[in-house]
């Protein structure tokens, strides 16, 4: 149970605060409501290329990470396809500089061209390190336009091509940033030592006076009902054969949300699960496989992939794969493996309270989603879901026109 | 009107207090450490045993007992047991380095009893089931040939030879042949003489009911000690690697991985606390110079930094970094800019102020909650040393002073003394 506090700055900035007294430090985060998906097609990978030039200095702070580095501080940032996280922990003494920091690029960045120089230039090295230049690295650069034919999830948060990221100019950053990047469109939290009145009297005094900002309206294409099973076969120079199956399920907020995740869980959760036992252990068919869901704001999508022994049929592994979505499409699961995989998410739920950065970007993810006191009920919503509902949620995703197939090919063997 | 050029007064604590853990050793021999702090009732039990191999092959074969440890015992099979743990929602996780094998559990505290007796029966009994050694053997391959796919895997394993030799287990270079030497009698072997209890080191840490430490207290004090003790092997390291260039070819890599570094020593030398300093101004930290000049102002990376890495009888310093293939060059040239840099110039009080700063905050934060206090005691107690080498510590952060540095780094990290791998 994480007790918190909340108030609404008359910016409309929403803050929350869970007072832990246990530690030295504060965590503070705030999330600001666009990812990947709010990009025009034309340029894409921008919510992420703007990440970078959050830390390129603000307009009255020239380097944001020098003085908070002095605090004692720490921090780091992540974007996805729904939204931008950025947090940082310090010495509880020394809050004051967060508050000072992140406001300050919250009222207005210092927009410079060098600095959008020297970013694109890392973030293309990101593209390249992570998703060109590693084996099986562009997996999701494939499969995303495969799932998604019209939601602008088709592309991946680092961008569809590097293109569109050497593409930015200064006029979009500043763009950006004035329909994304203020109180109405953020929340902010923090967790750790300090309490409600001083986080209140700092929020008053630092945050309180940017402007509002215009509420930001996430009108996007929705993914049209998919009618008929999809496939893409790919040669690629890598030593192993590897398949990825996606089909199309609620978004996070549905209420069958639970249901998908525990099935994912069964699945492939832990070394007695479904797919790891039949499939690499006893069929020895896959040196890997894992079943997972996305768990995106808009209709998501659940993942097996695998990748295959050498010497196997890619096609025998993958009957095999199917044999085990038929099952839990087909049959209820056990009592025992039910309560497996809940007393599991118990376990995750409470090693995750652990820690004051995450507590703080729980807080700001459940309110996104809706209310930060979704925080305090997903082990009750988790334990709600029966056999039955898992049946009938397996049945309804697991059906072979709402799948699309990417075989992974090697070129080497 | 609100100034926002002005930057909040900080302060930074002239004390820190540790949570240092009961400690224990038990009539068997068997060292019981426990931190019972936190707030949530979860804990981690981690159980450490010396490693004791000389050569890479010997290594090859304890890596393989110790992954194996939960594949099977005498009536029951790798699913029985892996489900065991699972429905309790405990997790079970194995790691080796020449030096150590640790066995942990994470588990919410109420179910311990539960978790505990099963894991502490797998240690006497694994039984290795030749199916499941075939699984490992084909799953380490092929991860083996997806890794020299990887320019950051290449750098770092050539680099790592280069420095330590080709037959020490901290330098040799994997290759599918070693796995020919995992057989199943010799994984029995390796178990009955390698998991030592009288040389066992236990640290529990988390929030725990009484019950449940008794509870462990009282099921390692019922361990029969039968094993003898091996004698004490010391992994096999080249006295006098040879410094060199070496440059792995990878066809149409678009990045290369970069490693520059050399052999060095561990904690119990002198200059260690004091290289740590120097190595965070080099590489450590966000603002690093590393960082600063070769990504934020260059962009030849996304990322790049430098570490010093200990082991229980030597140690080393590497700076690493995947950089583009057509800046390979310029990005050396400044690799070794800020080594030489550091060599010939007094760092500014500003910088080094920043990085006292910072350093003072990284340590707050590495003793936040149980499980970092837990870790911060096993680093402290794997190299036999007390407390008080934090203090010595923290102490040495708020002393040093640029001469020091300048000194330290001329001493240890000159250009001349680096070998250089670049893989792509």
């Amino acid at each position: 149970m994480i007790h918190f506090e909340q108030f609404t700055l008359s910016n409309g900035l929403r803050v929350f605060v869970n007072n832990d007294r246990t530690t030295p430090l504060v965590a503070m985060n705030v999330l600001y409501m666009v990812g990947a998906r709010d990009e025009d097609p034309s340029q894409t990978g921008f919510a992420h290329l703007f990440e970078h030039l959050m830390f390129g200095g603000s307009v009255n702070i020239p380097s944001y990470d020098e003085p908070l580095q002095r605090a004692g501080g720490e921090n780091n940032a992540f974007t996805n396809n729904d939204f931008t996280n950025y947090y940082l922990t310090l010495p509880a003494q020394n809050i004051e500089t967060a508050f000072w920091l992140e406001s300050d690029r919250m009222l207005n960045l210092a927009f410079s061209e060098r600095s959008l120089e020297v970013q694109r230039n890392v973030v293309v090295e990101e593209f390249r390190q992570r998703y060109l230049n590693q084996p099986y690295g562009d997996v999701w650069l494939h499969l995303r336009p495969l799932a998604y034919k019209v939601h602008p999830y088709k592309w991946p948060t680092i961008g569809k091509e590097i293109a569109h990221i050497e593409d930015a100019v200064l006029d979009d950053v500043k763009q950006f940033f004035k329909r994304f990047y203020h109180p109405t469109n953020a929340i902010l939290s923090l967790s750790g030592n300090i309490d409600v009145d001083t986080a209140r009297k700092l929020c008053e005094k630092w945050f309180e006076p940017i402007a509002a900002g215009e509420k930001v309206l996430h009108e996007l294409p929705q993914e049209p009902i998919q009618t008929e099973r999809r496939e893409l076969t790919l040669h690629k120079d890598v030593p192993y054969d590897s398949i990825y199956k996606v089909w199309h399920c609620g978004a996070r907020s549905d209420k069958n949300f639970y249901a998908t995740d525990l099935l994912t869980d069964i699945l492939s959760s832990g070394k007695s699960s479904r797919l790891f036992n039949e499939l690499i252990r006893k069929q020895k068919l896959f040196t890997s496989v894992s079943a997972y869901l996305l768990g995106d704001l808009d209709k998501s999508v659940v993942v097996a992939e695998g990748r295959v022994v050498k010497g196997i049929d890619i096609k025998l592994a993958e009957a095999a794969l199917d044999a085990e979505i038929r099952k839990i499409s087909s049959e209820k699961v056990t009592a025992r493996e039910l309560t497996k995989v809940k007393q599991k998410v118990e376990s995750g739920l409470a090693f995750g309270d652990m820690n004051i950065a995450n507590k703080a970007l729980n807080l700001c993810y459940y309110e996104m989603l809706g209310d930060a006191n979704l925080l305090n009920q997903q082990k009750d919503l988790y334990s709600k879901v029966d056999a039955g509902e898992i049946l009938s949620t397996a049945s309804d995703i697991f059906k072979d026109q709402n799948s699309s197939v990417m075989y992974y090919l090697s070129n080497l063997n | 009107m609100l100034n926002r050029t002005i930057e909040p007064g900080i302060s930074i604590p002239e004390s820190i207090n540790i949570i240092k853990p009961a400690t224990q050793t038990l009539e068997n021999g068997i060292e019981l450490n426990v931190i019972n702090a936190g707030e949530e009732e979860v804990l981690k039990l981690e159980l450490i045993f010396p490693t004791r191999v000389s050569d890479p092959g010997s290594y090859i074969v304890a890596s393989a007992t110790h992954s194996l440890i939960d594949a099977g015992i005498p009536g029951k099979d790798a699913h029985t047991i892996a489900e065991s743990f699972d429905y309790f929602g405990a997790h079970l996780q194995t790691e080796i380095t020449p030096d150590h094998k640790h066995i942990i559990l994470y588990c919410i505290s109420k179910y311990l009893p539960d978790t505990l007796p099963l894991l502490l029966q797998i240690i006497k009994e694994a039984d290795y089931p030749q199916t499941e050694i075939d699984n490992y053997i084909t799953r380490m391959k092929q991860t083996l040939v997806v890794n020299r796919e990887k320019v950051s895997w290449l750098a770092r394993v050539n680099f790592n030879s280069s420095i330590y030799g080709n037959k020490s287990p901290y330098g040799y270079i994997p290759d599918e042949s070693f796995y020919k030497l995992i057989e199943r009698d010799s994984l029995l072997q390796n178990r009955e003489e390698s998991y030592s209890w009288s040389n066992c080191i236990v640290i529990l840490s988390g929030r725990m009911p009484d019950n449940v430490i008794s509870f462990v207290k009282d099921n390692l004090a019922a361990i029969n000690i039968s094993n003898t003790i091996g004698s004490n092997v010391k992994p096999d390291v080249e006295e006098t690697p040879g410094k060199a260039k070496f440059r792995i070819e990878k066809k149409d890599a678009v990045q290369c991985g970069i490693r520059v570094g050399r052999k060095l020593f561990n904690k119990h030398h002198h200059d260690f606390q004091g290289l740590t300093v120097v190595n965070t101004i080099l590489g450590g930290y966000f603002g690093s110079r590393l960082m600063s000049n070769i990504r934020e102002d260059k962009g030849y990376t996304y990322g790049i930094g430098s570490a010093i890495i200990p082991n229980k009888d030597s140690g080393a310093f590497f700076i690493t970094s995947e950089v583009g293939a057509q800046v390979v060059e310029p990005a050396l040239k400044e690799i070794y800019f800020e080594l030489q840099r550091l060599c010939d110039e007094q760092v500014p009080e500003e910088e080094l102020n920043l990085v006292k700063n910072y350093m003072t905050g990284v340590f707050q934060r590495s003793i936040d909650g149980p499980f970092a206090l837990a870790d911060r005691y096993k680093g402290l107690r794997l190299w036999e040393l007390e407390y008080d080498y934090l203090d010595r510590y923290l102490n040495l952060i708020r002393e040093i002073d640029p001469g020091t540095i300048q000194k330290l780094a001329a001493t240890y990290l000159h250009p001349d003394m680096m070998n250089e791998v670049v893989a792509g």
